[in-house]
């Protein structure tokens, strides 16, 4: 167990692409930290740099208090575990676990204790002498799961563990490694795309985007002050609304869609053009209080939420999704009487993007 | 197939299959009926039909004398040159090939593509191309008439190397990793990855190898002149003399049936390896 710092790390590919542009990130002892973000924006290069299966083009990497940079991944004092699994298909399951113990020197009889306590642990005591070809996918993940915990290392490291799974075995498994983690309490770092396993699983999650780290910070921070626009987007579903605004002069207030709202504290910007941002759930409806009205183009019925999207009835005609609880019999054509509250406003800046 | 089809549908390429049986097979048998019939008989150009009383008389003969005149072998100790010389060829193939294409997919040495060209170039020169140079390279060495000298020049093999290779690509690449993890060097994940996941696809090229070393002629007929070297495809050809009537045509074809015997035997033994080799692979 360990703490872990990346410091201004970068990746260039040979060729020229730049897929990480120099990440600093704190991991205290036991944390549980996620990645996330598109498909491409490097989180896997990073996972992979921290584990010495790619070079680091520059800065550092330490694993407790050793700069690892040069440090071979057999070495790293780290586990991993794939999306693919990468079980050895040639070797029981209990040979796959004992593999990297044995390799290191361990004798058999501590071998097999670990590889019985992991099993144990993950439920797998009847799977040990069988082929990872006569698994289902769930246990094949646990069996990879179980290679990782044997090592009893440093740090886990996950490269999307669950997205070979199916959606309803996916949200025991994600559970199960949250309590799995917190029960042994190995330092982690967990890669998705998947921005229900970042805001569930995550202490710390780190928001990516073409290389970057965008936001580092607690997920309820995360989302409750996005500090740019595409965090704020890419985390909550339906995604953040965005609307053109206007600042008023003596940065107290904003015209969203020619209604002026009083802000609760102020603000300030280098141009009084503006984006507001709202959370689809934030906005309220209802004829009291309403401050603008929505002409409802689609409905989706989820069950246990109804989402409305529309657009705003000002000059721009904005796009808005309205994220309702329980089921609203309501019908494209009509108008939504709507009120955006001062305290459910993210203002960011229109160029930069940052939160003001 | 689950459809149910007509009689005739069915019955027609049950024929065609027959058919295609009965004429690679007629000669195999004919073969068979005039190992054991008497030498005169096949000489004076009536071939019969059905097996004669000399059976187990040739093939004891041929195993155990050869043919009768004196510079002849017993085709016993062929048989066992040839299994040899096949059992080099075969395994040293296998073993160099394996290893080059591992070197080739997993290493980044320079040049690793210029030597993975120069082993496929080897493709187009077989033995019968560089025959003269070979010959004189193995001479020079003193390997005439050696089992060294009979399988050193055939051993290398591109065709193998790429059949590796190609199999070797489809391993993913999340395997190297999890081995480098587990603490396992490039010749650990050789040994206890790589190689038992290429077990049915090395059985697959045994096979083809074997085949292939036992069935050599040119390279052992220069390469051999002492007839204790002789292995037995050329021992066959050897016992044919120009005058018909001195053949001794039922030992010949007593030889041809037992040559034909360690390759019968290895298909048959490896056919559910050889066949999953080719189709299947256990990843
Ligand atoms: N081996 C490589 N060589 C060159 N470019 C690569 C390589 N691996 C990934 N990339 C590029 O680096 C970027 C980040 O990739 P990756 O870390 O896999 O993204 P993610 O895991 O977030 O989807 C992508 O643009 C990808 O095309
Ligand atoms: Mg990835």
């Amino acid at each position: 167990m360990a703490s872990l710092s990346l410091d201004n790390v970068k990746k260039v590919y040979p060729g020229g692409v730049e897929a990480v542009k120099g990440v600093s990130l704190q991991v205290p002892d036991r944390a549980f930290v996620v990645l996330v973000g598109p498909s491409g924006c490097g989180k896997s290069t990073l996972l992979r740099m921290i584990a010495g299966l790619e070079t680091i083009t520059s800065g550092t990497v330490k694993i407790g208090d050793r700069i690892v940079n040069d440090v071979e991944p057999a070495n790293r004092d780290i586990a991993m575990v794939f999306q693919n699994y990468a079980l050895y298909p040639h070797m029981k399951v209990f040979d796959n676990m004992a593999y990297g113990l044995r390799n290191r020197g361990m004798g058999e009889p501590e071998v097999k204790r670990r590889v019985d306590e992991a099993a144990r642990l993950l439920e797998i005591g009847q799977l040990l002498d069988r082929k990872p070809r006569q698994l289902s996918g769930g246990q094949r993940q646990r069996v990879a799961m179980g290679r990782a915990i044997v090592r009893q290392p440093a740090a886990f490291l996950f490269d999307e563990p669950l997205s070979n799974l199916d959606a309803k075995l996916r949200v025991q498994m994600r559970v199960e490694i949250k309590k799995l983690q917190r029960d042994i309490g190995t330092t982690s770092i967990y890669v998705t795309h998947d921005q229900v396993e970042a805001m569930t699983m995550a202490d710390i999650l780190v928001v990516m985007n073409a290389g970057s780290a965008e936001q580092i910070d607690t997920p309820r921070e995360i989302y409750q002050r996005p500090r740019t626009t595409f965090v704020a987007s890419f985390i909550g579903s339906p995604s953040m609304n965005f609307l053109p605004a206007k600042l008023t002069g003596d940065g107290k207030g904003v015209i969203v869609g020619g209604v002026p709202i009083a802000l609760t504290g102020g603000a300030h910007a280098a141009a009084s053009t503006i984006t507001v941002g709202v959370r689809p759930e934030e906005i309220v409806v209802g004829a009291d209080g309403a401050t603008h009205t929505v002409a409802i183009d689609v409905i989706e019925h989820l069950g246990a939420d109804t989402i409305v999207h529309g657009k705003l009835v000002a000059d721009g005609a904005a796009a808005l999704t309205v994220r309702l609880v329980g089921y609203w019999p309501l019908a494209p054509g009509e108008i939504l009487p709507v009120a955006l509250h001062a305290r459910a406003l993210h203002l960011f800046d229109p160029t930069t993007g940052q939160r003001l | 197939m689950v459809e149910r089809r007509s009689m005739l549908a069915r019955l027609v390429p049950h024929v065609i299959l027959c058919l295609g049986v009965a004429i690679l097979a007629f000669p195999v048998y004919l073969c068979f009926v005039g190992s054991s019939h008497p030498q005169d008989v096949i000489s004076n150009g009536q071939m019969p039909l059905v097996p004669g009383h000399l059976l187990t008389e040739s093939y004891w003969l041929a195993l155990t004398r050869g043919v009768a005149r004196t510079s002849s072998e017993p085709v016993g100790l062929m048989l066992l040159n040839s299994l040899t010389m096949a059992l080099i060829i075969a395994s040293g193939k296998i073993a160099i090939s394996i290893i080059s294409s591992f070197a080739v997919v997993y290493f980044k040495f320079p040049f690793r593509m210029a030597a993975f060209w120069m082993i496929f170039i080897t493709l187009m020169l077989p033995v019968e191309v560089r025959i003269y140079p070979t010959y004189k390279v193995v001479a020079d060495l003193g390997m005439l008439d050696t089992y060294a000298g009979l399988t050193v020049p055939l051993i290398a093999s591109a065709t193998a190397t790429l059949f590796f290779r190609q199999f070797f690509l489809t391993i993913p690449d999340e395997l190297v990793e999890a081995s480098k993890l587990d603490g396992a060097g490039p010749m650990k994940f050789f040994w206890d990855t790589v190689l038992p996941l290429s077990r049915t696809n090395i059985a697959a090229l045994f096979v083809i190898l074997f085949i292939y070393g036992w069935n050599q002629y040119l390279w052992p007929l220069l390469i051999t002149t002492r007839s204790d070297m002789q292995t037995v495809v050329i021992g066959i050809k050897k016992m044919i003399v120009t005058q018909d009537a001195l053949t001794e045509w039922n030992i010949v074809m007593a030889t041809a049936m037992l040559a034909m015997l360690p390759p019968v035997a290895v298909v048959v033994l490896m056919q559910r390896w050889f066949v999953r080799g080719l189709v299947e692979t256990e990843k």
